[in-house]
């Protein structure tokens, strides 16, 4: 069985929810947001996706691909940590850069805010995780 | 500079896999790594400059700091895990040819090496301990190298529940001594030794420390994972018995001396328990018939050797152990390479199938004579020196001199008789039949081997010149007196060289004796020693494991609302603890910054949702109610401000929701309360550790006394955080280290939920 409108609408949510979350995660450290209200927006567009698709023949795979996220995650996570080591810190010291960029101007480029990234990554890693594993267990796939 | 050569060390554990493509040289290159790290740490330049010292911040709130610490002790320790590396690594080249998984194989010895480096240069004790597990861990990985064998498998399991027991011993004794000291700093520790020695608790520490280098540097009775180890490749074990591993031990008693050698406690345990492994050891290579075993056993026997001189605490009997150290690595690593190739070229290492074999390999069999002949102690090799320097510091023992000196003679004649006795019985006896033709072995596997007897020569004749320096240094290092070092080969006429010379008499006696010997030994062995301490293990292990099982059941009894009663309540009766000592605190409530009619509103709809629960009948409606008091409380952070919580508990409870209904047919059914008994157990039980969390949460919010943490975070939060949203400076900044612990909780709970649903 196919919902044809639930997956319109997934299409369209998805979409938006990974948009709102990237959005969400690089505002997060001055206004309301960050990588973890970030990374469950995120997981929450996959999720409702994935119920709309759920008999899709790539969808198996396409999650699979997505799971080293976690991992990936986590090393971004423990080396913002390191850099405060390598720039002779403590662990974890945070770093501040200005970067000039051509059109966009100055940003900041944080250690915490790859910190936050790191954390944004490892929650839709694990989010994309458990959905994968029930939906293979429930023999959707 | 440490550090980053460190770094590379362990990341250098993936160049393996980039060599792969060359398999023919694959050993060689990877040998450049000791190599090339062995030129760096020699570029420190030891011998001039008395300590290197290196320190990087980590934790330094919590005293963990990646210090480090090298000074003639742990140098003489670097120059030989790395040079003892290289060689390794190039006789691993020839030996490993024809096993699939090298890349495999050499990633983990690089690992293996990387290890014990970090472990003889940390500065920090905390630092070492981790270092420490890391070699029980790498060694576990190279022991189970042929891990489709059950025997392997065995072994290393054993070798690392030991070792891995023992680790936890140590770190109990270094937090003792570290909140003794307040510092976890070598240098710390070594500078209030007095302090260290004279609080109540340095008996519980020491044992405990002791515990830990005992299980790794295989003392008695923890002596039996060390032969079984060999079921390692011969290269592991080559370098697992001479540089590696069981050294950690003698490296952390040797770093401690000065700490608490002058204790009673270490000068009888010690030298009891080292005395003990130092003749078992040696007394059972004598009747073993694996080549490798009987080298395993003289390995244990030597150990055993190191920690009664360490225990002795003399500046003679530490001299002897350094230089013993050097003399048994030199050894040792050859005679495995040696065994190795034996083993290779006539396809097995059981010396009753042995023999006759310096026809076929000459230079195999004058180098291993070379070899064994520094192991009986017998000049102009350096295994001669060592034992002398044993005998003179032994004579020396205050007290105990006598039975010292006798326990060493006696060890050292099973050392010479087995040195005689291999050497007879594998090249020189006349044996018709091989069980394979033995061909003979390559220059590149002869010529680690023969580098290392070389040395063995060398050192021996000329000691002053080539291993004086580092010895002077590393005494000096642990030995607060000036000590000045003069090590010839030639000690003059005096008891000393007489020991020597019964000793060696005694060993060629039993010799010329040997078929009666060896009838003797065994029987001796079988009738006395007929506990075998591995099978034992395995068995306690397996008897630990049933009555665990029939125990456990009564805590681990798989109901998930019978663990959740345990906790709550568990939790309920400290806080509760807590709340009645602290009755009475003065509380401020300030209600009119509230606007609290809309939160008495959301309050009402969480209660009325939880009230309405109990009577529910259907698991999909538990499920939207909880979801709907998830709203409720979101509902309430966001009319205090609380945004971030506010989104955060709205997402996570609609996600819940939305898994829950995925999981629902798996589910039992939903259990109705119809004995009341259970009821109230559940309501008290939930009242409880509720009302408990309320009033601790009140407290805290309504408490005008205490300096709340906010207040530094609203301070801090844009003038040095540069962030403007409190809560994600709070999660990604102040309190980064929390944040990173959760986020690999996640992780691993996501292969839990693997673990759970994939494997059956």
């Amino acid at each position: 069985m196919n919902a044809i409108l639930l997956q319109l609408a997934a299409r369209v949510i998805r979409v938006v929810m990974i948009i709102a979350s990237v959005f969400v995660l690089f505002r997060g450290h001055n206004q309301p947001g960050g990588g973890f209200i970030g990374g469950l927006l995120a997981g929450g567009g996959i999720v409702v996706y994935v119920i709309a698709f759920y008999n899709h023949p790539l969808l198996s795979k396409t999650l699979r691909a997505l799971a080293p996220m976690r991992v990936i995650g986590l090393i971004l996570a423990l080396g913002s940590g390191i850099l405060g080591v390598l720039f002779g810190e403590s662990f974890l010291h945070a770093l501040w850069w200005k970067i000039e960029l051509p059109l966009i101007g100055a940003i900041d480029i944080s250690t915490p805010l790859i910190f936050d990234v790191g954390v944004y990554f490892a929650v839709i890693g694990v989010m994309v995780m458990v959905i994968l594993l029930l939906m293979e267990d429930r023999k959707w796939s | 500079m440490i550090l980053t050569a460190l770094l590379l060390a362990f990341l250098s554990a993936l160049l393996p896999f980039l060599f792969s493509k060359l398999e023919k040289v694959q050993g060689w290159l990877v040998a450049l790594i000791p190599a090339i790290l062995l030129a760096a740490f020699a570029s420190l330049d030891v011998l001039n400059q008395s300590t290197i010292l290196e320190s990087t911040s980590w934790l330094p709130e919590l005293g963990l700091n990646i210090n480090f610490y090298i000074d003639g002790l742990s140098s003489l320790f670097i120059y030989l895990v790395l040079g003892m590396g290289i060689f390794v690594f190039a006789y691993a080249n020839g030996y490993m040819k024809s096993y699939s998984g090298k890349s495999k194989f050499y990633s983990f010895l690089v690992l293996f090496m990387a290890a014990m480096l970090g472990l003889v240069s940390a500065g920090n004790m905390i630092l070492l301990f981790i270092f420490w597990e890391l070699t029980s861990i790498s060694s576990f990985l190279l022991i189970s190298f042929f891990h489709d064998k059950e025997n392997s498998r065995k072994s290393a399991l054993q070798a690392l529940l030991i070792t891995g027991v023992g680790g936890l011993a140590l770190l109990g004794g270094f937090v003792i001594i570290g909140s003794v000291v307040g510092s976890y700093e070598i240098q710390d520790w070594i500078d209030n030794a007095e302090l260290i020695r004279s609080s109540g608790y340095s008996t519980v520490a020491l044992i405990l420390i002791i515990l830990g280098a005992f299980t790794k540097s295989a003392q008695f009775p923890f002596h039996f994972w060390l032969p079984n180890a060999m079921a390692a490749p011969t290269p592991v074990s080559a370098y697992l018995h001479s540089a590696t591993m069981v050294k950690a031990g003698v490296y952390l008693l040797m770093r401690l001396g000065p700490v608490f050698g002058p204790t009673d406690m270490w000068q009888f345990t010690l030298p009891l328990f080292g005395s003990i492994t130092f003749l078992l050891g040696a007394f059972f290579a004598t009747v073993q018939t694996d080549l490798k075993r009987i080298f395993a056993y003289t390995t244990v026997s030597s150990l055993g050797a190191l920690v009664m001189l360490i225990g002795i605490d003399t500046d003679l009997s530490i001299l002897a152990a350094l230089m013993f150290l050097l003399v048994h690595s030199l050894y040792k690593g050859a005679l495995f390479m040696l065994a190795g190739i034996i083993d290779k070229r006539v396809g097995t290492r059981d010396i009753r199938l042995l023999g006759g074999l310096w026809r076929k390999m000459p230079v195999v069999t004058v180098i291993t004579v070379l070899v064994l002949t520094s192991m009986a102690g017998v000049p102009p090799l350096i295994g001669f020196l060592g034992k002398e320097m044993i005998y003179e510091a032994k004579l020396q023992v205050p007290e105990a001199a006598p039975y010292m000196t006798t326990f060493s003679v006696l060890g050292n004649i099973f050392m010479v008789f087995v040195s005689i006795y291999v050497a007879y019985r594998v090249f020189f006896r006349t044996q018709i039949q091989w069980p394979k033709e033995p061909t003979r072995a390559g220059i590149s596997k002869v010529f680690g081997p023969f580098l290392l007897a070389t040395f063995s020569l060398l050192f021996g004749i000329l000691p002053q010149r080539y291993i004086q320096p580092y010895l002077q240094l590393a005494i000096d290092s642990v030995r607060p007196e000036d000590i000045k070092l003069s090590i010839h080969l030639w000690h003059g006429f005096n008891l000393v060289l007489i020991l020597s010379i019964i000793t060696v008499m005694a060993g060629v006696l039993l010799f010329v004796f040997r078929k009666k010997t060896i009838l003797l030994f065994t029987w001796v062995y079988e009738s006395i020693f007929s506990v075998h301490f591995s099978d034992k293990f395995f068995k306690g292990i397996d008897n630990f494991m049933k009555v665990n099982k029939k125990k456990a059941d009564v805590v681990q009894h798989g109901y998930q609302r019978f663990y959740l009663a345990t906790i709550f309540s568990v939790a309920a009766l400290f806080l509760w603890y807590i709340i009645v000592q602290t009755w009475g605190q003065p509380s401020v409530v300030d209600f009119d910054s509230l606007s609290w009619v809309l939160a008495v509103i959301s309050a009402i709809i969480v209660v009325l949702s939880f009230m309405s629960l109990p009577s529910t009948l259907r698991r999909i409606s538990v499920i939207t109610i909880i979801g709907g008091v998830g709203y409720g409380i979101s509902a309430i952070y966001l009319m205090y401000g609380a945004i971030d919580l506010a989104i955060t508990q709205f997402l996570v409870d609609s996600l819940t929701v939305v898994l829950l209904v995925l999981v629902l047919p798996k589910l039992p059914k939903l259990v109705i309360y119809t004995k009341t008994k259970g009821a109230i157990k559940d309501l008290l039980i939930a009242g409880a550790f509720g009302s408990a969390m309320g009033i601790i949460a009140f407290t805290a919010a309504t408490n005008p006394d205490v300096d709340k943490i906010s207040e530094y975070f609203k301070e801090f939060s844009l003038s040095v955080a540069h962030g403007k949203n409190i809560v994600n400076v709070i999660l990604v900044d102040f309190r980064g280290i929390d944040t990173m612990g959760e986020i690999t909780v996640l992780v691993l709970a996501s292969l839990g939920i693997y673990s759970l649903l994939k494997i059956k």
